[in-house]
Formats: C-alpha cells, structure tokens, sequence
C-alpha cells in the first residue's frame, strides 16, 4: 500500500537536507558583479550560435562523424577555440584557503594517470592541510570526448617539505583517448585523518549471537549477494520506505561512543561472520572501517555486504555497520580478521574543480603550466 | 546589464537558491550538474531582469527556468554521447545508500521527476504546476497518478 503522507513527509525530509553550498552563492554574486563577463559574453555569443549551427549541420550531415565520435571532439576539430571557452582547462583551483593542483599527468593510450595536490593557500597561515587527507566518497571524475571510462582516485603521500598532500587519479576508456578532458571535483576534505591497523582479536567471536530488527539506512555489496541476502532485507512498518534487517543485539550505548570509532561485536549465524562497528556521530567528523578476513594462506578477502543504521543517544544519532561475510562454519577456525580504522575529525567543503587536457599528457609525465 | 547587484538581486539570490539547487538535483540526480544549472539560472536571471507580477509569478518563473534547463541539459548531444564517471566512480557510492528514499525516486522515468518534486516537496496545486510545466491540469493529473503508481512498483521492488 502506497502510504502519500508518509512518502511526503520522507520525502521532504530528504530534500530539507540538501542544499546548495553557499561559496557557489558567492560566486553566482561576484561573477555577476563583473561586468566584462557579461560584455565577453555578448561579444562571443554570436560566434557560439554561429558556430554551433555550424557544427550541429556537420555533425547531423556527416553519418561516420555522427555515429562514432561526439559532440565534444566535433567542437574539437571545428573550433577548438570554442570548445576550450566551454570547458576550459584549470589546473588550480583554490577555495576555502585550500589550493588543489594538478601537478603532472600520463596518458598512454587508452590510459590516463593523475597526480593532483592539496596545500594550504600560500597567502594563508592556518595550516588545513598537515597530513593524510581523506576524500572518502566525496570526488566526482566527469570525462568529456571519451566513452566508457572507469576511473578511481587514491591517496599517495603527504609531503611534509611542501605541505602538499598528493592523489593520483587514474582513469581507462575503451578508446585511446584523443581530444578528452577531465573535470575532477571534490566536494569536501576531510582532514586530520589518521588510520589504525589491527588483527581483530577472534576471542570476541559470539556463535549465534542475539539479533534485533532495525530500520537500515545503507546497504552495500554486489548485486547478486544481494540478491543471495534477499530474505535478510525487508520492510515494516516502521521501516518504509526504507528496509528493515537484524544485526547483532551486543551493544549497550554509552557516551562514550559518540566522538570514536570501535569494533563493537564479532558474531557467526546462518552461514554469515559479521563484524559490527560503531562510528560515533558523524556531524563533523568521518569514522569509517575497512575489515579483512585472511586465510590460512595470507589472503586478504573484502566483505561481502554491509548494513548501515543508527542508534539514538541523547538526542544524537550514533552511527552503526556490520560488515558480512558469507563463509561456512568450518572454514571460520583458519580465518583471521584485520581492520583499518579511518577516523577524521575535520572537514571542509570546497567544491574544488581541476580540467586538464589529457591529450597534453600523452605517452610522458608531464609538469602542466597555465 | 547593470554594473552591480541591487538588493532585490542579493535577495532573490538568496531567496530561491535552495529551491532552484533542489529542483535541478531532483531531476538531474548529479549534485554537481545541479550546481551548474543552479548557476546557469542566476545568469539568466540576471541577464533578463524579467519583471514579475507577484511572488507565485517570481518562484513559477525560477522553477519554469530550472526545469527547462535540465530538460536542456538531457537532450543535448554533448550529454546524451558523454558518459561521464559520475556514477561509476563515486568511491563508495554502492557502499553506503545515505537515502534509500531519493535512490528509489530517483529511479523514477525523467517525464515524472517534476510533477513528484513539485506536487510532493513544493506542495504546489495540480493547476499550479500546470503553469510551472506549460501543461493542461489534465496531463498533470495523469502524470502524476502515473508517477504515483510507478512510484509504488518501485518500492515494492525494492
């Protein structure tokens, strides 16, 4: 039964919480104050639609063009002027007191690699960026001239000479790329981030631990474990729209797990290790866990799925996961559990946004200049 | 094009950003390309000065403008031929659903995101966003009971 109230108060719920970020406002702000923006743009305008009609008559009226490039790499060749005023190449971009750089790219072939860099502006005598930093889930790589790519970005170094924390980006087409650029976005950093690696001590293994029901706000794993986990997701009432699952009872609140990230249980039922987390409250801090288990053999397997939900706590929202992993009881006696706690105290939003040509990395390593 | 912003501008600005942000991200699902229609509707603004009769005329005129520019934003041969890493590549993104909610709306056919945002979160009247959309109370009835039903299909699936 579709429930309308109950969708729209759900509904409303979510959207109240998104919202734009107030330097885009700023910006919006300053940019309309320049007036030679505008006055550019009344110049070029008429080219743009010249040129555009141009371009549009030549693509629809060229079937090899039509059917294997794209309109990207079309602007390309007709007017590169054109395409570089659309999406022009930015290679620093400081917000926030933070500059974020693109310090030497390589692409080889249908391949591509990055480095960018994230230091405190030069002007500016906070020191924001004095170690690892995290960009957990909150980068954004957009191709422009390519099709299917894949892509991911990773942490390098933080170099304490320079005060520059590195990533390297890395990215693959089918398609050499030719012609494409790059927009990496990252929304928020998190800063002073460190990591703690530990064996889990397997003392802790309850065997059909107590379960309880929750309402879920996040599950992960692959589609088809999933859908083998079927049963193990559900709604009710309380849960719509969301799901409902049982995860471990094991947890008796307390205060202290607000502001710290711990491994709170171990438990096996049902052909499923589950390994629980709490991450505290995660208002202004990020708290996250990668958990392993290793064989006999030394080799290192990911969960399998995940759930996320949250307990209250004096009026604060403490944030919960089990990770899941799908082994017979006989092979439970030979596996080991490691885990690298992530914990971030700080953030900053920033909405910092490099373009690069990738053409211009091709086959070396190259130090880009403006 | 005046050299500076008057008042009423910062206020507007301020005013209908939010809603202008959340009417893009409803139905272009990509924050980022919600920042820059978000964008591209204040410089619309601000290059037309269009003269409003009243408030419901002002917010109708913002929300015709965004819808209108993601509506752009879909069919433009660039968009339809680029597949951008957005959702492939967001680290962590099949990992931690934040809102299972938005993920089902968000599934929704693209002929139907407005009529849910604006009838659900704007709490506009069938006859309002008949206005807003340029469309007959009729056809806004219809999509909606559609919308509604196709809604219901993805709840249940899920």
């Amino acid at each position: 039964m579709f429930d309308e109230k109950k969708f729209q108060d759900e509904y409303k719920t979510a959207y109240d919480k998104i919202s734009v970020n107030q330097d885009r406002i700023t910006e919006i702000k300053e940019q309309s104050m320049e007036q030679e923006h505008f006055k550019l743009w009344d110049v070029v305008k008429p080219a743009v639609g010249i040129i555009s009609v141009c371009a549009m008559v030549i693509i629809l009226s060229t079937p090899v063009w039509a059917g294997v490039g794209n309109a990207y790499e079309k602007i390309v060749e007709i007017a590169p002027g054109l395409a570089d005023y659309i999406l022009p190449v930015k290679l620093a971009d400081t917000r926030m007191g933070i500059t974020m750089q693109v310090e030497a790219m390589q692409v080889d072939g249908n391949t591509g690699e990055l480095v960018v860099s994230f230091a405190d502006e030069e002007s500016s005598e906070e020191n924001l960026i004095s170690g690892k930093v995290d960009l957990y889930d909150s980068y954004n790589l957009r191709s422009y001239g390519a099709d299917s790519n894949v892509g991911g970005c990773s942490f390098m170094e933080y170099d304490e000479e320079t005060g520059k924390a590195y990533f390297k980006i890395s990215v693959s087409s089918e398609d050499v790329f030719d012609k494409t650029k790059l927009k990496f976005t990252v929304r928020q950093l998190l800063v002073e981030s460190t990591e703690q690696e530990m064996w889990l001590d397997t003392d802790m293994l309850v065997m059909n631990p107590p379960l309880k029901e929750v309402s879920i706000n996040g599950r992960g794993g692959a589609e088809q474990i999933r859908e083998l986990l079927a049963e193990h997701f559900y709604k009710t009432e309380e849960s719509f729209p969301l799901f409902a699952s049982k995860i471990m009872d094991v947890v008796e609140l307390d205060e202290s797990m607000k502001d710290t990230i711990q491994v709170t249980g171990i438990g096996y039922a049902d052909g499923i290790l589950r390994v629980q987390i709490c991450r505290g409250t995660l208002t202004d801090a990020d708290r996250h866990a990668e958990i392993f288990i290793v064989d006999e053999d030394g080799n290192y397997g990911i969960r399998d799925a995940s759930v996320s939900w949250q307990e209250e706590l004096g009026g604060e929202k403490i944030c919960f996961d089990e990770q899941w992993f799908l082994v017979s009881e006989a092979e439970l006696e030979d596996l080991q559990l490691f885990a690298i706690l992530h914990e971030t105290d700080g953030s900053i939003e920033g909405n910092w946004h490099v373009t690069v040509n990738l053409e211009d990395g091709a086959n070396v390593w190259i130090v880009p200049t403006e | 094009m005046k050299k500076s912003l008057c008042a009423d501008d910062l206020e507007i600005i301020e005013k209908y950003s939010n809603m202008v942000y959340r009417m893009a991200y409803s139905m272009v699902k990509c924050r980022e390309d919600a920042e820059d229609i978000h964008q591209e509707v204040y410089i619309r603004y601000l290059k037309k000065r269009p003269v409003f009769e009243n408030t419901e005329h002002e917010k109708a005129w913002f929300l015709r403008v965004t819808i209108n520019l993601c509506k752009n934003f879909w069919s433009s041969a660039w968009m339809q031929r680029v597949i951008g890493l957005t959702e492939e590549t967001m680290a962590g993104a099949q990992e931690d659903l934040h809102d299972e909610l938005l993920d089902t709306v968000k599934k929704l056919p693209k002929r139907y995101r407005a009529v849910i945002h604006l009838f659900y979160y704007e709490e506009m009247s069938v006859e309002e966003i008949g206005k807003v959309l340029g469309e007959k109370p009729s056809t806004v009835r219809t999509q909606l009971t559609r919308a509604r039903s196709k809604l219901k299909e993805l709840l249940e699936e899920e």
